[in-house]
């Protein structure tokens, strides 16, 4: 029985959303709504396949699942009831830590600089060789590994995966993003001059330097949800 | 065929118009046969600005509709030889040109004239895409200010976006204050180039000349006494292809700031 919502991104069908048989469905979509806010602009105007496993929707639930969604910017494809094969194949891939590791293959490498205004999105972990200015997105289902100056917003992890970490020379975001933890530098901290490592650390991103792991500072947290 | 380059910022007010009548200038004083394009329909300055408005009969827009030949809507400077204006239409809006007509403008232009510098609007929307849709070289102005680095990012990107054949940007700095620079007050250049990775072609200082020359219609090229003047003239011989190193915007620094300075007391 699933106990968590999980949002997968597969490139054929759009995104496979799985919610749990049990408890409340209101509740669920409860969740459902704080997750995809938490998410940020990531998912508007995906397409989805909702799982509900062995719950029976009814037609007013349906409604109000597409209601969820559409709030989110997401639009509400096929709800699957049920054992169906996909499903239960999601459902028995591990949850966590594992997940980004299922991307591995597909890393995305760009090799320029990421100016003002750009977005990079990749279902997958992302390399970049040069920079991510200010006012540039970049945004991972896996990690982001930045060889040059990350001066933007990078999102890693962003279909749930908290162990997903963002990386760069120059570690100087105007936001971090893993998973549903924002994070932005404390005000007026001097940056440091060796490559760093953005990872979650219980609610907080935390940024450690990439040689020892030394832990250098917490980023101040701009919200840190918890839905699991 | 010319260098068709367009003069472009993303942000307003850093100096766009007076980089293209001062280096456009500059460039007929030194012999080449040289256009100026005001894009900015609907706002046109750049007539203003060399002191032209009053010969203005036909403008770009009456050009790309056919209502007049190139030719006549050409307007020849009074001062210099080989300086041609053609005026944005003040009555029209940016929509009423194409990126297809702009192309094909700077074309025929390009054919006639050594230079053709195009006077692009401030913004990224249609008018910006009009006055880059037939340039081959990008200049960047930007102010050292954190926005209008932003803003000159913004714009390298999307001329880098664009197809067909066309040079990296080239990054002119305007308005620099030596001393606030040295006190960090403002932006290094160092760090401006850092951050948008493209080549400097110039650093222009700020002047107060330029204020009145602007009023004046009589571009700064003109005054022999003009810092920003003489920095476009450096600028114009670098887009002719010579090398002329940098001018060192600390020469003006007083006595006794340069007795500090050697005997190791002030900033290095």
């Amino acid at each position: 029985m699933r106990q968590e919502i999980a949002i997968r991104g597969t490139t054929r069908t759009g995104l496979v959303l799985l919610l749990p048989d049990e408890g409340d469905f209101d509740a669920v979509l409860e969740r459902l709504a704080e997750r995809l806010a938490g998410s940020g602009r990531f998912f508007a105007g995906g397409r989805v396949t909702v799982h509900v496993g062995n719950r029976q929707l009814s037609p007013a639930d349906r409604e109000k699942l597409a209601e969820t969604l559409q709030r989110a910017g997401l639009v509400l494809l096929t709800v699957k009831e049920g054992g169906d094969p996909v499903a239960a194949e999601e459902l028995r891939r591990p949850v966590g830590p594992s997940a980004a590791q299922s991307h591995s293959g597909s890393a995305l490498v760009i090799t320029r600089t990421v100016r003002s205004g750009q977005e990079i999105r990749h279902d997958g972990d992302i390399i970049i060789l040069g920079d991510v200015n200010p006012g540039a997105v970049v945004v991972a289902s896996g990690h982001i590994v930045v060889m040059g100056a990350l001066r933007g917003v990078a999102h890693a992890g962003c279909t749930g995966n908290r162990d997903a970490i963002v990386a760069a020379t120059k570690l100087r975001p105007t936001q971090l993003r893993i998973a549903d933890v924002i994070g932005r530098a404390p005000d007026g901290d001097a940056p440091q001059s060796y490559p760093e490592v953005a990872r979650i650390r219980g609610e907080l991103i935390v940024v450690e330097a990439s040689a020892d792991r030394r832990q250098v500072g917490a980023l101040e947290a701009v919200s840190a949800k918890e839905d699991r | 065929m010319g260098q068709v380059i367009v003069v472009t910022s993303g942000k307003g007010g850093v100096g766009k118009t007076t980089t293209t009548a001062n280096l456009g200038t500059a460039l007929a004083q030194q012999g080449n046969k040289v256009v100026l394009v005001d894009a900015d329909i609907g706002l046109r300055n750049l007539d203003v600005v060399m002191g032209l408005e009053n010969r203005i009969v036909y403008d770009l827009v009456d050009v790309v509709e056919g209502n007049a030949r190139l030719k006549q809507a050409l307007i020849k400077d009074k001062r210099v030889e080989n300086l041609y204006l053609l005026a944005a239409a003040q009555t029209r809006e940016k929509k009423d040109v194409t990126a297809e007509q702009m192309r094909d403008l700077c074309e025929q232009l390009a054919r006639e004239f050594d230079f053709v510098l195009i006077d692009c609007p401030a913004g990224i929307e249609d008018g910006f895409k009009n006055a880059i849709a037939g340039a081959q070289k990008a200049i960047i102005v930007a102010n050292p200010e954190v926005s209008s680095v932003r803003d000159a990012d913004r714009v390298i990107g999307l001329w880098d976006a664009q197809d067909g054949d066309r040079s990296p940007a080239m990054l002119i700095v305007n308005r620099v204050r030596p001393r606030m620079v040295a006190r960090g007050d403002m932006l290094e250049i160092d760090d401006m180039l850092e951050m948008l990775a493209v080549d400097l072609l110039g650093v222009v200082p700020e002047d107060d000349h330029i204020i009145v020359s602007t009023n004046r219609g009589e571009p700064a090229v003109f005054s022999k006494d003009s810092k920003a003047g003489k920095a476009f003239q450096n600028i114009a011989r670098r887009l002719m292809g010579e090398s002329v190193p940098i001018m060192d915007l600390e020469a003006d620094e007083s006595i006794w700031a340069k007795f500090k300075r050697i005997v190791g007391l002030g900033r290095s």
